[in-house]
């Protein structure tokens, strides 16, 4: 089961890439995606994403159009065709200067 | 003398040709503050019911506020107010940034009043407190950079001159024709550059070179200092943050992911090619430089330049993001380069973008539902996906040629005339902005009851429903969406009678603008006081629409947004829940069905 994950404004400087596409399975949320792709993309992606998950995350994660804190955060559950965004308009490392 | 004013307003009365100066109220401006505020009132003291747009009583009333041209961020803006607006049949409103508003206030006036029309095209000089009407014959029919150039040309003091105008458009009463200045920046709603038309005027220069003290300066730059620092450390408004680099544009890819991006005239919610037209596409392919208005530190202004292609433009400015969605999505069109064509057209003939848009994409609707047949057309392909028809529609709906003149109807009036007014995406006859409100409710809400119509700036409703500023609020419920849809339309009120740019709500409250304010101007101000102005002032524009026969029948969004599920996408299902909100909206309010309460006027001052 396939879901994507596409990465908008400074989001983009850390993973020099537009989308993902994710392969999920049963059980996994939003955090073990985001855990997978903070191996894939380093500290930065993951200091940035989930950190200290006690603390608001840097970029702003919608999941199909709407805010996790509008589910149930980082423990929302994913599955296959779901679309995951991340968004921040902070500058996370330098860009585009 | 009040600090931050003139204590001057200019009042030009176009059927006698003669100037002359008022002392400014200092009563009113304890009420009303200035720009949008001030402007209403002054329009209220003239009010008659049986108004009409192109009357030569309807005022155009030009304000600036106390903030305007203080050191205070982003403090370049203006209002403009009139009687009646041609487009919504309401009071018209529009704000607008550049340098016109300060530079006015450099020249000696807080506000000009304009009544009555010209017997021929005339401009009105105003420079270091001498005020003219120029005989302009020779400008009539001038787009508006060639007009802006010839005049600042003319003043010889280019870099100390601003020059508002309007263009074509104007000129031929379109309904949706904005008031522009410094070429770029516009007031784009509600048909004010229409009723500019109608005078004859085809341009207010101002330049001068005084200054306007503040009641206290040590106090004001202590307290400007404050908000600059906060304004500089917001995600959103600081240096490197989302608004300077990417553009207002930032917010493509951001509603369009959140299901909201109305495609095909708010048929879908979701364009698959949105990222082609987004703020980071732009930064990468045409983006030459970024701009600011007068004062300030955010500078979101886009500087673009097409080099070739069939949709060339050479060193323009823009697109924002209202105008992406308008020529964009809503017409679904994916071509970046051709939507920069498009608002550089709509600069240059003076024309709002988001009804332009909005009145092309009902048309390709109207079109593609087989309601306008081909005849009509004289061989253009108005379909949806055709970046060539919505050009050439642009220039047509700016001079009413052939299909033109339908287009120059404003949806409303076009979609009736072809027998489908629900295809109009319009609240009182103003094309919605870029914000589908099924899966926002409180925007929805904020759309159907603005006081100028299909309006996202009058109580912006995404700021905490999508970016979570200043806290979260679940886009899909409608729980507190009446109770914050209120705040929000009153603290823009107080914000556009200040008048500083809307977007420093991104990083300031109520205690650093009332802080501001009550160091400019020496009055009793705080954050409570500041919002009990804001409520004072949408009141009266509320009061003078029930007045023109308005009332909550108008206070709807069109069948297609509270009975068609959003089809496809994020959002799917999704449909408005407005008039489920709408009677707690109006209690909260203290109004009944859609009417201030005589007891609600007396406690606000106005009765």
């Amino acid at each position: 089961m396939i879901m994507l994950v596409k990465f908008l404004e400074s989001v983009q400087g850390i993973t020099e890439q537009l989308e993902i596409s994710v392969k999920v399975g049963k059980g996994d949320t939003v955090y073990t995606v985001l855990l997978a792709l903070a191996y894939h993309y380093g500290h930065d992606f993951y200091a940035v994403t989930i950190g200290d998950k006690s603390e608001t995350p840097k970029v702003r994660i919608m999941l199909n159009g709407k805010d996790i804190g509008h589910l149930k955060g980082f423990e929302t559950n994913v599955k296959g065709g779901d679309i995951l965004v991340l968004s921040s308009q902070e500058p996370l490392i330098n860009l585009h200067d | 003398m009040l600090g931050g004013y003139t204590g001057k307003i200019l009042d030009v009365n176009l059927d006698s040709g003669e100037l002359k100066d008022v002392s400014l109220d200092e009563e009113m401006a304890k009420m009303y503050l200035g720009g949008k505020g001030l402007g209403l009132k002054i329009v209220y003291d003239s009010f008659r019911a049986d108004m009409q747009p192109f009357d030569p009583d309807n005022l155009l009333v030009f304000a600036t506020g106390p903030a305007t041209g203080q050191k205070i961020p982003t403090s370049g803006r203006y209002h403009i107010v009139c009687s009646k607006s041609p487009q919504t049949g309401t009071v018209g409103s529009g704000n607008s940034g550049g340098k016109w508003g300060p530079f006015l206030k450099f020249a000696g006036y807080d506000v000009v009043i304009v009544r009555g029309i010209s017997k021929e095209p005339v401009y009105l000089s105003i420079v270091d407190g001498k005020a003219e009407l120029v005989p302009a014959p020779e400008l009539w029919g001038m787009t508006v950079h060639a007009v802006t150039d010839e005049l600042t040309e003319r003043s010889g003091n280019p870099k100390k001159t601003s020059v508002a105008c309007i263009g074509p458009a104007g000129e031929n009463l379109v309904p949706f024709s904005g008031i522009m200045n410094d070429k770029y920046r516009t007031a784009g709603r509600t048909g004010l550059g229409a009723v500019m038309g109608s005078k004859k005027l085809k341009a207010v220069v101002v330049s001068g070179s005084r200054k306007i003290e503040p009641a206290n300066r040590e106090l004001l730059e202590d307290r400007a200092i404050e908000s600059m620092k906060r304004i500089r450390e917001n995600p959103v408004t600081g240096p490197k943050g989302g608004l300077h680099t990417y553009g207002t544009a930032v917010l493509v890819n951001i509603i369009n992911e959140s299901g909201a991006y109305p495609t095909r005239n708010f048929q879908e919610a979701y364009f698959p090619d949105a990222d082609e037209q987004s703020g980071e596409t732009l930064v990468k392919k045409y983006l030459t430089g970024r701009g600011g208005c007068w004062g300030c530190p955010i500078v979101c202004g886009r500087k673009s330049d097409v080099p070739d292609g069939p949709f060339s433009v050479r060193d323009t400015e823009g697109p924002e993001y209202e105008t992406l969605f308008a020529f964009g999505s809503d017409c679904g069109i994916t071509e970046l380069d051709a939507l920069i064509k498009a608002n550089h057209l709509c600069d240059e003939l003076g024309l709002d973008t988001i009804s332009m848009g909005g009145t092309i994409a009902c048309a390709m609707e109207l079109v593609e539902k087989g309601k306008i047949p081909p005849e009509k057309l004289h061989g253009m392909n108005l379909r949806f996906g055709d970046p060539s028809s919505m050009i050439e529609a642009i220039w047509r709906t700016a001079y009413k040629a052939g299909i033109g003149a339908d287009l120059a109807l404003g949806s409303r009036d076009l979609a009736k005339k072809y027998g489908a007014p629900e295809f109009s995406m319009a609240v009182k006859g103003m094309e919605l902005p870029a914000y589908d409100p099924r899966p926002i409710q409180g925007i929805g809400l904020n759309y159907a009851t603005a006081n100028r119509g299909g309006d996202h700036v009058y109580g912006y409703m995404i700021s905490p429903e999508v970016l979570g500023l200043p806290l979260k609020l679940d886009p899909y419920a409608v729980e507190d969406k009446p109770k914050w849809t209120i705040i929000l339309q009153d603290l823009t009120s107080a914000i556009n009678s200040s008048v500083v740019c809307l977007f420093t709500s991104f990083a300031l409250g109520l205690p650093e603008y009332a802080g501001m304010l009550a160091a400019v101007t020496g009055f009793d101000l705080d954050a409570d006081k500041l919002l009990k102005l804001g409520e004072r002032v949408t009141n009266l524009e509320r009061l003078m629409n029930n007045m023109y026969g308005l009332d909550r029948n108008e206070d709807i969004l069109p069948k297609r947004l509270t009975e068609e599920p959003v089809p496809d996408g994020p959002a799917k299902g999704q449909i408005s829940h407005v008039p489920e909100m709408i009677n707690e909206y109006y209690a909260l309010r203290g109004w009944i069905d859609g009417k201030p309460t005589e007891g609600k006027l007396k406690e606000l001052g106005i009765a």
